[in-house]
Formats: C-alpha cells, sequence, structure tokens
C-alpha cells in the first residue's frame, strides 16, 4: 500500500467534511442544546426543577414506569419468540420452515402507520374479529386497544422479524459439524443446546435485546394509536408536554431522560462486543 | 502536515458550529414562516405603482383535513374570477400536526417585529383569537378593519364572539351531540337527563381528550362553565379555576359509564376518535362538530338517520370563524376583496357545499339545495367560550384529574 501523504490526509479529511459538519450541526449541537435546556428555566435561569418534577410528579413517575415494563415486556417476549422461531428455521428443513424463513421478514416492510391501522382493524372492539365472531352469534371482544396489551402485541409485531433476523444470522453461523459431534459423543439435544447453541449465540440475543430496547422506550406512532389515556408512554408525554403545554425545559429534561434511558442499553451493546473479542482470543 | 490537519479541524469545528447555531435557533424562534413566505410576499412589495399585476395575499389557517379542502376551493374560485384584485395563496396547519404553532408562529413573528413574515390574512375560530393575542401579549396583534372596503358585510347576520372591529365572520360551526336515532329514540334533553342516560347506559357515550379535538374540548369546557356566571365563559382570568370544582366532579361522576374497551374507560385522541366510535356502532352518543357529522351523512359513513341535538339548559359552545388581518401582514389593503369574496352568496355557497359551514348570511340569498341542512344551526344562539390561555390550563387539568382516573 502506498505511503499516505499530506495531500491523501487532505482528501481523507475533505471527504469527510460535509458528514462531520452535518452530524456536528443537526445530532450534537442540538443535544448539547437540549442539555443545557434542560437544566434552565422558563427565565433562562439555572435550575434542577425540571429533573425534581419528573422524578417526583405522580404522572411522570406512572410514565416512566410504565414506558420502562411495557419496553421490557416488549423486549422479554419478542426475543424468546425470535429465539424459538430461528431455532426451528436453523434445524428445521421442511418445506414449511423454508416457506417461514422467506416470509417471515415480510412485516419489516409494511410501513409503521399502515401496519398499526391494519390491526387496530382487525382487533378493535368492532373490528373484523368481532364482525366475524357476530356471524356465530357471539359477540367477542378483543379488548386489545387503548391499553398496555396492544402496544406490547403491536410492538412484537415489528421487532419479532428484527430480532429473528439478527439471531437467525448468529445460529446459521454455528457449523452444524459442532452440533453433530456433540451429538456423536452422546450429548442430549437439550445439553448441546444449552452447553453449545445458547453460549454460540448469546452475545447476538443480547444485541438483538439492546435494538429492541432503544426503539421501544422512545416510540411514538404505536402507543399514540393504540396506549391508553394514563398512563402514556413517555415519546407520547414529550409530545404533550412540548406541543400541546409547550413546556420547551421540561420537554428538554425528558428528551435526556429517555437519552440517559437509551445509553443504558448502549452500554450493554458495546461491553458485549467487547467481550466477544476476548472470547474470541481465548480460542 | 500536523499543523495544516489541526487548522481544516478548527476550520470545520467553527463550520459545523456555525451551521449548528443556525439551524435550531431558527426553530426555537420562527419556523417556516420567515423563509417560506419571502417569495410570497415579494410580489406586493416591488410592484407598488400602476403595474396592473395584483398583489399576493397569503391566508393562514389551521383545522382538520375539511377547512384545507375548503380553502383550496374558495381560493381556486377566487383566484379564477377576473375581478379579484389580489392573488390568494394557502399557508394551512394541519390541526395535530403542529396547531399550536400558528398562534406560537405569529407571537414569535410580533414579539420579534417582522413585518414581512406573510401572515397577511388569518382564518380562526372567534373563540380562540384570544389565546393569539394572549401569546403575543398585545391587542395590536390584529388591525381594525376598514369596513367601507367590504361592502358585503352589510350582508353579515351575526355578531362576532371577539372584538367586532377587528374581525369578519363568514362561517359558524357548534360542537353539537350526534346520535342514532334508531338506536336511541328518546334522547335526553337535559344535562341532569344527560347524565342519567350515561349512567343508564354504561359504555355508550364517549368524548375525546380535550386536548386533541375541539369537540371533546367543547364539551369539557360546556360542563365546566354551564353554571358559571355568564362573564367567566369569555374571560382569560385565573381566578375561575377556583370555580371548576363542581365541573370537574361531574367529569369524575360519568367517568365510569363511558366507553370502555379491555376493561378500562378509554377517552379517544381526536374529534375523529369518537366520530369512528359512533360509525363502528361502539358507543351511541357523542358530542361532535356539526360540520364533521353533516360531511359523514353525506358520504355515507354515517346513516341518515343520524341526528343532532342540543341540551336546552346549556348548548355545547360554537364560534363564529372569522378573518382577522394581523397587524404584521404586508399588505391589509389586499386582503378586504377576498374576505368580501367569502362573505358573498357565492363565498358561502362554496363554505355551505364544501364543509356544511353555517352561513353568516341570510340563508335564503345562498342558491343550494343542502342549505336546509344547516337551518336549525342558528349562530346567534351559539353558546360561546372563549378562554384564551386559560383553556390551556383547562385541558392540563383535565389530563391531570381526569385522564388518571383508575
Amino acid at each position: 500500500m502506498q505511503k499516505r501523504t499530506w495531500k491523501t490526509n487532505l482528501f481523507i479529511v475533505l471527504m469527510l467534511l460535509p458528514a462531520l459538519v452535518l452530524s456536528l450541526g443537526i445530532i450534537a449541537y442540538p443535544m448539547l442544546n437540549t442539555l443545557v435546556k434542560s437544566f434552565r428555566d422558563a427565565e433562562g435561569a439555572f435550575t434542577l426543577e425540571n429533573y425534581r418534577f419528573l422524578f417526583t410528579d405522580k404522572i411522570a413517575l406512572d410514565n416512566i414506569w410504565f414506558t420502562f415494563w411495557v419496553t421490557a415486556a416488549t423486549v422479554l417476549l419478542a426475543i424468546a419468540f425470535a429465539y424459538v422461531l430461528s431455532l426451528y428455521l436453523r434445524f428445521s428443513e421442511g418445506k414449511i420452515s423454508r416457506l417461514i424463513g422467506s416470509l417471515y421478514l415480510l412485516p419489516r416492510f409494511v410501513p409503521t402507520l399502515v401496519a398499526i391501522y391494519a390491526m387496530m382493524t382487525v382487533v378493535r372492539d368492532s373490528g373484523f374479529l368481532n364482525r366475524v365472531s357476530q356471524l356465530f352469534g357471539a359477540s367477542f371482544k378483543p379488548g386489545l386497544l387503548f391499553n398496555p396489551k396492544g402496544i406490547i402485541m403491536m410492538n412484537l409485531w415489528f421487532n419479532i422479524p428484527f430480532a429473528a433476523m439478527i439471531v437467525s444470522a448468529s445460529l446459521s453461523a454455528i457449523p452444524n459439524s459442532v452440533v453433530e459431534s456433540a451429538r456423536d459423543v452422546g450429548a442430549h439435544k437439550l445439553s448441546v443446546f444449552f452447553r453449545m447453541i445458547l453460549p454460540l449465540s448469546i452475545k447476538d440475543v443480547l444485541i438483538a435485546m439492546t435494538f429492541v430496547f432503544m426503539s421501544n422506550i422512545s416510540s411514538f406512532t404505536t402507543p399514540y394509536l393504540i396506549g391508553p389515556n394514563h398512563p402514556m408512554m413517555l415519546g407520547v408525554y414529550l409530545r404533550r408536554q412540548f406541543s400541546t403545554y409547550m413546556n420547551y425545559e421540561l420537554s428538554a429534561a425528558l428528551s435526556v431522560v429517555i437519552f440517559l434511558f437509551s445509553s443504558v442499553s448502549a452500554v450493554v451493546y458495546l461491553y458485549t462486543n467487547l467481550k466477544q473479542k476476548e472470547w474470541e482470543k481465548v480460542n | 502536515m500536523k499543523r495544516l490537519l489541526s487548522l481544516t479541524m478548527v476550520l470545520f469545528l467553527a463550520l459545523g458550529l456555525l451551521a449548528g447555531c443556525g439551524t435550531p435557533a431558527a426553530e426555537e424562534t420562527t419556523p417556516p414562516p420567515t423563509e417560506q413566505p419571502q417569495q410570497q410576499t415579494a410580489a406586493p412589495v416591488e410592484t407598488a405603482p400602476p403595474v396592473v399585476e395584483k398583489p399576493t395575499v397569503t391566508l393562514w389557517t389551521t383545522g382538520s383535513q375539511n377547512l384545507s379542502d375548503l380553502f383550496a376551493k374558495a381560493i381556486e374560485a377566487y383566484n379564477a374570477r377576473p375581478e379579484s384584485t389580489a392573488v390568494m395563496e394557502l399557508q394551512f396547519i394541519m390541526s395535530g400536526t403542529g396547531e399550536a404553532t400558528l398562534s406560537d408562529r405569529m407571537a414569535a413573528a410580533y414579539k420579534t417585529s417582522q413585518t414581512d413574515a406573510g401572515f397577511d390574512l388569518i382564518a380562526e375560530n372567534s373563540t380562540a383569537l384570544q389565546g393569539y393575542v394572549d401569546a403575543a401579549g398585545s391587542d395590536d396583534l390584529f388591525v381594525k378593519m376598514d369596513f367601507s372596503k367590504i361592502p358585503n358585510y352589510n350582508n353579515v347576520l351575526i355578531k362576532s364572539a371577539f372584538d367586532n372591529e377587528k374581525v369578519v365572520p363568514y362561517r359558524g360551526t357548534t360542537v353539537v351531540f350526534a346520535y342514532d336515532t334508531e338506536r336511541v329514540p328518546s334522547p335526553p334533553t337535559t344535562w341532569a337527563e344527560l347524565t342519567q342516560w350515561i349512567k343508564d347506559h354504561p359504555g355508550r357515550f364517549a368524548y375525546n381528550v380535550p386536548s386533541t379535538g375541539g369537540a371533546g374540548g367543547g364539551f369539557v369546557s360546556t360542563a365546566v362553565y354551564k353554571d358559571m356566571p355568564v362573564e367567566a365563559k369569555t374571560s382569560n382570568d385565573e381566578k375561575w379555576m377556583a370555580e371548576w370544582t363542581a365541573g370537574f366532579n361531574w367529569l369524575t361522576e360519568i367517568h365510569p359509564y363511558l366507553y370502555q374497551s379491555g376493561g378500562a374507560v378509554v377517552y379517544p385522541n381526536k374529534n375523529q376518535g369518537t366520530l369512528d366510535l359512533l360509525i363502528n356502532k361502539e358507543v351511541d352518543i357523542i358530542p361532535a362538530w356539526a360540520d364533521q357529522i353533516l360531511t359523514n351523512v353525506a358520504s355515507g359513513t354515517l346513516p341518515a338517520t343520524t341526528a343532532m341535538m342540543q341540551l336546552g339548559d346549556a348548548s355545547l359552545n360554537g364560534t363564529d370563524v372569522v378573518f382577522a388581518i394581523p397587524s404584521i401582514g404586508a399588505n391589509a389593503e389586499a386582503c378586504y376583496d377576498f374576505i368580501n369574496f367569502m362573505i358573498s352568496p357565492e363565498g358561502q355557497k362554496i363554505c355551505l357545499e364544501t364543509i356544511y359551514a353555517v352561513p353568516v348570511i341570510d340563508p335564503a340569498a345562498i342558491d343550494s339545495d343542502v342549505v336546509e341542512k344547516v337551518l336549525g344551526l342558528d349562530v346567534s344562539k351559539f353558546s360561546v367560550i372563549s378562554l384564551g390561555d386559560l383553556g390551556k390550563k383547562l385541558n392540563e387539568k383535565w389530563d391531570a384529574e381526569i385522564a388518571t382516573i383508575k
């Protein structure tokens, strides 16, 4: 390879410049601006009041707690379903498994709003399911809208394919020979799973979890359309503080809080990635 | 080489800072209007003298899609007339996507003394205008009209709920109770009867979250203000907050009997949310805007047996919808001709046929076969509630006290 001259360096800098300026301008600066604003009152004086409010006000606390458990439930359920689905796709070789294998990503290609309205049309209390049940003389009301059940169900619809995509990739990287040799020396199916497959895929499972967590903790569209009036998820609460009450400083503080929650999972993500490298070294 | 590198670093850090400062600062104070209208308002400034070219007037308004349709149609008709003396352009803010910001944007432009920000003319509910004045912090936000330049104003039969020297009403609209006569053969006629009806029919009444749409907002403010002194209804004085208790107690009382889904009471978001419930027969009575009910009946989504009513002891609030000329507009004179057009029989016909607006002139003067549908809605009998900034507090209290009931 050619040795770098100052010209190539300049060239590299020039190539990176637009992206850097853009990210400084539209990401770094507004973030700093938000951080500063979150410590100010409406008159611009320094205050911790915004944070104090968020962690003492009954409604705000309800919302934070609600957001947490809805997100946690989404993450755990999505990963559980995705893992089972991926295992099936990896180790079953029927027509059905191939069909599912080519179809399971489809939900990723349906736009969010369309998917949510489609789901609402089907499961609302006067929706498709209800009308079908009326044909049989019953009136089945799923009761899934406007409560956490609905949000979690919709989140699963979006996130299972995504998580399955990551986990599948990880499972298909496990060579058949590993599994076969273990079976050859008499390992039980369960012990193959717990001692080989799970340890070999756990890193990607954790990564999938962090991604699902991050995209759901700040979700807006789903909880706005099918969530309850109270408690509400932080994304909806943020919009209300910002657009309805025009409480900009509190909104800034709320944004920072959401950002901190997200960074917890970012830390997990980085940590898992670093760990992987050491694990590889041992091998 | 190192020096060169660090120099470039410094350069683009500075650049980034500049770029950074540019964007968010603009966001905070005055959003789009400052940039967009520049080309729009350029015309009147440049073409001052005798040239025949018509000045451009930008009309700002906010609301649901039906309003956007209305003004698209009205402006098309107006611009097509050879005798029109201006060229109209529409800036529309869809409610729910930044509704609060029309008053905000104007307040920002007003406070920074921008006269070329393109707010030439606005169309808004007269009951909302106090909120604009409150946001800008000055009564001078709107100019006094020169009625001699609006000859058709003589035919306008109603008085506005806002300062009549500064506005011209062009239509009326009101919140009503909508129900299906087949499912509710004998609807309640008083608030006491409504209370009883709601309790007798659990789950069959719904109103939308007040901050998300005027129908629920109208229902809540009427429920809270109906037994308060008359002067309270048009006051933004916070002393009245002390008297909200009775109304909120009533809202709490009916809460358990409202529409439920999944075992809990649900308040839908937006006017459309409750309309959907009525359309899907999930509830039987809802507060809704009269024009939205009529539009849905006309399009067949609501059955022809749908009826509208008011309760005898206190009507849900209605409002006249007006044109007002902001003092920060570029060309007040050019606005009058369009206003005059909108209150002419021709303009009124467009309003009536596009969104079933209640006319502000004698309905007999309008040549249209849908006029009978709105005859029952008399603007002069509308119950007016105009709270200015206090309306926001009312919504906030509702969010905190009613939405949170377990």
